[in-house]
């Protein structure tokens, strides 16, 4: 409704400013004075330079432009005037040089090989960067699928020990049945029983035997040493019975000479 | 640690990636030939290269290797010889391969655990066959007898005690 109310005072006062002005009759210093419904005095009509002015009898001071009905501008064409006093026209203007820019690219070879060359690198670029992508997606998806591949292997291998501890331990205990079963005893925990104790008996008895093999190599080492040393000391005493029964005649001699020499000392140091 | 090789399993693997190396395990014959059948999983490691050169001298029945340690890997027991040792030292283990037909079925409590290590054991229905470590007069008890490991003993490398 405001709106209306506006668009309709605008067309009004366009209309009013459009609206033809009377003219006023020629300026004549004679000229009697026209009166409205015969209460306002006549105007006259006096030259003032190059014009003519209109003196009202009543206020002779204060001149009345007449002649001069120039056509009132609207308050669209103020601002216009305001915001474009030069009166340039803008859209001739941006209208030549949009003819310039046209013809200085597109209608210049030059620069259509230029612009073709520049697209050509920009695809290349664009290339490389989508194979470079590729290839960094694929080596993501390569370490993903390793990474699942020996997460997947150190499950399995877990998984398969488990496994065969419980198939020993199921084993085991099937052994213990059947043992328990060919032993005759009846109850399968006296039989289990029986059968481990003798299993622990028998092992009882290898370490025996092992502890037996190895004090019996000792021994076997030790009569081997004995023999060795009894054939050395049957070697020595011969060698000194064969010294005994032919001594020396050299250490003998020396032997008496050093007994000598040492029965002369003795006596030199009785006789002072 | 020196290892004396006195007898190895046999199931031979090499790996399909072209590294030199072959594995050593037990196995056992089941209706589609030898198989591992792994109870207790694990392998002795050779390097191919002193593998073949030991065939090819004097063979591996009474070489001496040093070995890494005895190890376990997700379950899997390993030992890996290294290189020859001479012929003059003293091993500080025997690596032996023992089957049923030795001493009878063996079980969980079939060795000596202070002196013996299992390294693999094979079983499908009653055929067995064991590698192991065992230090020596390390014994084993089966279901028909006992066995001392006396390394060139008189009536072999194993002295057998039936019950």
């Amino acid at each position: 409704m405001l709106r209306k109310s506006t668009l309709l005072l605008l067309v009004v006062i366009e209309a009013f400013g459009q609206a033809p002005q009377p003219v006023p009759p020629a300026p004549t210093k004679d000229a009697p004075a026209q009166t409205q419904k015969g209460k306002e005095p006549p105007i006259q009509y006096v030259g003032s330079g190059a014009g003519v002015v209109g003196v009202n009898p009543a206020q002779p001071y204060r001149p009345i432009p007449v002649g001069a009905a120039t056509p009132r501008n609207s308050i669209f064409t103020f601002y216009l005037r305001v915001l474009n006093p030069h009166q340039i026209n803008w859209g001739t203007g941006i209208d030549q040089r949009l003819a310039n820019l046209r013809e200085q690219s597109v209608g210049n070879p030059y620069f259509r090989l230029a612009s073709f060359q520049l697209g050509f690198i920009v695809i290349l670029l664009m290339l490389c960067w989508v194979w470079w992508d590729k290839m960094r997606q694929i080596k993501w998806v390569a370490a993903e699928c390793l990474t699942d591949v020996l997460n997947a292997k150190v499950l399995a291998e877990s998984r398969a020990v488990e496994a065969i501890d419980r198939h020993n331990r199921h084993i085991e205990l099937c052994n213990r049945v059947i043992e328990g079963q060919s032993s005759g005893v009846g109850g399968p925990s006296d039989g289990s029983n029986a059968a481990l104790t003798i299993r622990e008996l028998q092992t009882e008895l290898a370490a025996s035997r092992a502890n037996c093999a190895r004090l019996q190599n000792e021994l076997d080492q030790s009569k081997v040493e004995h023999a060795q040393v009894d054939g050395r000391l049957a070697t020595l005493e011969a060698e000194l019975r064969r010294k005994v029964a032919n001594p020396d005649p050299d250490l003998i001699a020396r032997l008496e000479r050093a007994e000598a020499e040492l029965a002369g000392r003795k006596t030199r140091k009785a006789k002072p | 640690m020196i290892v004396c090789i006195l007898s190895l399993g046999s199931y031979w693997r090499e790996p399909n990636d072209g590294r030199p190396v072959v594995w050593n395990s037990s196995g056992v014959l089941d209706q589609r030939g030898l198989r591992q059948r792994s109870k207790v999983h694990g392998h002795v490691r050779f390097s191919s290269r002193l593998y073949q050169e030991a065939l090819g001298s004097s063979g591996l029945s009474g070489s001496c290797w040093h070995v890494s340690a005895f190890g376990e890997h997700l379950g899997m027991r390993t030992v890996a010889l290294e290189r020859r040792a001479n012929h003059t030292s003293s091993p500080d283990w025997y690596l032996v391969s023992v089957t049923e037909q030795l001493v009878g079925a063996l079980d969980d409590g079939s060795w000596d655990p202070a002196s013996s290590h299992l390294l693999s054991l094979s079983s499908w229905k009653t055929k067995q066959e064991a590698l192991l470590l065992v230090d020596r007069h390390g014994w084993l008890r089966g279901a028909s007898g006992s066995a001392v490991l006396t390394p060139g003993g008189p009536d072999g490398d194993w002295a057998i005690s039936r019950w």
